[in-house]
C-alpha cells in the first residue's frame, strides 16, 4: 500500500515514518507549514527544516502553508493530502497520534472523507517504553519547544537520553504530564536516525523564554 | 490462556500496534495472539476467554470470511468483541450492519453490568457500521454502542476501551 506521512520533523512524525516503512511503502511526506505558534493541530518550531530532513531520507515532502486557525487549517490539511492523493497517488496515511483524540479523529475523518487509509503505529503506546525505544533504535532528537510548567529555558535543545527519560517520568508523578509531550507541553526535532542519510549540524540556534514558555530556534543547520 | 484475535487486513501488519498491542498490554500476561485467519481449533478449546480487537475504518477483510467465525456459536467460555470484533459477532449471531460513520469521543448512558459499574461513560468511536442486533442479544447501552448475548457471557462494543476505558478489558478478564 502507498502511503504518505504527516510529517513534522519531530520524534513522533518521524518514528511512525520509520515503523511505517517495515511493513507498508512510504512514498512522500505531507507537512503543514502553520505561521500561528499556537496551532491546535501542528507542531511549530522549525519546521521549516522538514525540507532539509526530507532529502537526507531521500523522500517527496508534499509541503503547504496554513495560517493555522482552529478550523482552517483542517481544510488546509485535506488540501495537502489531496495533493499527495494526485502526484504520488497514495491510498492511506500515517500519523504520529499517542494518545490526542482530538487530532486523530479530526485526521480519521479527513481520510474517511478521501477514502484513504489512516495508520497510527504509536497509538496508545507506554509513553516511558517508547522514549527508550527512540534510543534503542538511534534516534537523536532534541527539545525545541517547551509550552508548561515546570519545563524551564535549561530543557531548550536538550538531548533525549537516559537521563532526560528519567527526568520526564519523575516530572509525570509530580506534575501529570506526559512524558513524550504529546498534551504539547514540548516539541522536538529529529537531528539523526537510521532514516537519515547524515546527521544534521545545527551551525547557528537561539532560545527565546519566557513564563514557562519557549522555543529553541534553529537558524541555520545543514 | 485468553485468545487475542488479531482482526486486521493481514498478518503482521501495519494495523497492529494501532488495534491490538494495546490490548495486549492491558490483559499484560497469560494470553495468545493470533490473527484471524490463523485460529486453531486447539487453540479454540484452550482458551479461557477470547477478546476480537478492533482494526481500520477501511478494512473489511474480516467480512469477507466469515465462515472462519462459526465456532463462536458452540462456544461456552466469555468472548469480547471490540467494533470489528462485535460486528463480526453480531453478523454470526444473524443480526445485521447498517452503514453509519462514527468517529470521535463522545457520552453514552449505559446499564450497570459485570464490565462497568458507571451508568455513563465517555467513549472513543471510530467504525463505518452501526448494529441491527440480533435476537440473541440485548441492549446495554443506547445506540447499541454496548450490547450482551441473553444467555451467555458474550459482549460487544462499538467503542474502543482500549482508549480511555481500559477498566471494561480489566473487568472482562478477571
Amino acid at each position: 500500500m502507498k502511503l504518505a506521512v504527516l510529517f513534522s520533523g519531530g520524534k513522533d512524525s518521524c518514528y511512525a515514518y520509520y515503523k511505517a516503512m517495515q511493513k507498508e511503502k512510504v512514498v512522500c511526506l505531507i507537512s503543514l507549514i502553520s505561521s500561528n505558534k499556537e496551532s491546535y493541530m501542528f507542531h511549530t518550531p522549525n519546521i521549516e527544516l522538514v525540507e532539509l530532513q526530507s532529502k537526507l531520507m531521500n523522500i517527496p515532502l508534499v509541503k503547504i502553508n496554513t495560517k493555522g486557525k482552529k478550523e482552517s487549517e483542517l481544510k488546509d490539511l485535506e488540501k495537502a493530502i489531496r495533493l499527495a492523493v494526485k502526484k504520488y497517488k497514495i491510498e492511506g496515511i500515517v500519523t504520529g497520534a499517542i494518545n490526542s483524540v482530538y487530532q486523530s479523529s479530526r485526521i480519521q475523518k479527513i481520510c474517511k472523507k478521501l477514502n484513504l487509509w489512516c495508520f497510527n503505529p504509536l497509538w496508545q503506546i507506554n509513553q516511558e517504553d517508547y522514549l527508550r525505544e527512540l534510543i534503542k533504535n538511534k534516534f537523536e532528537v532534541i527539545i525545541t519547544g517547551v509550552f508548561a510548567y515546570p519545563f524551564d529555558k535549561s530543557y531548550l535543545g536538550r538531548k533525549i537520553d537516559n537521563n532526560l527519560i528519567k527526568e520526564l517520568i519523575e516530572l509525570k508523578n509530580k506534575y501529570q504530564i506526559n512524558p513524550a509531550g504529546e498534551g504539547g507541553e514540548f516539541e522536538s526535532f529529529v537531528l539523526n536516525c537510521p532514516l537519515f542519510r547524515k546527521r544534521i549540524e545545527i551551525l547557528k540556534s537561539e532560545k527565546e523564554y519566557r513564563n514557562h514558555s519557549g522555543v529553541y530556534n534553529i537558524k541555520r543547520a545543514r | 490462556m485468553i485468545l487475542i484475535i488479531d482482526l486486521c487486513y493481514k498478518e503482521n501488519s501495519l494495523s497492529y500496534d494501532e488495534f491490538v498491542k494495546p490490548i495486549k498490554n492491558i490483559v499484560k500476561d497469560n494470553y495468545k495472539v493470533k490473527h484471524f485467519t490463523k485460529i486453531t481449533e486447539k487453540e479454540i478449546k484452550k482458551s479461557d476467554k477470547i477478546i476480537l480487537c478492533g482494526n481500520a475504518l477501511m478494512d473489511f477483510e474480516f467480512i469477507k470470511e466469515t465462515k472462519r467465525f462459526s465456532w463462536m456459536k458452540n462456544y461456552s467460555n466469555p468472548i469480547l468483541g471490540i467494533c470489528a470484533g462485535a460486528e463480526i459477532i453480531n453478523l454470526i449471531f444473524k443480526g445485521k450492519l447498517k452503514k453509519n460513520i462514527i468517529i470521535g469521543m463522545k457520552k453514552i448512558k449505559i446499564k450497570k453490568n459485570k464490565l462497568t459499574n458507571k451508568e455513563e461513560l465517555e467513549v472513543y468511536d471510530i467504525h463505518s457500521y452501526s448494529l441491527n442486533i440480533s435476537k440473541d442479544f440485548e441492549k446495554l447501552s443506547e445506540n447499541n454502542e454496548m450490547i450482551k448475548h441473553k444467555e451467555k457471557d458474550i459482549y460487544c462494543l462499538m467503542f474502543h476501551p482500549e482508549v480511555r476505558n481500559e477498566e471494561i478489558i480489566s473487568n472482562f478478564i478477571k
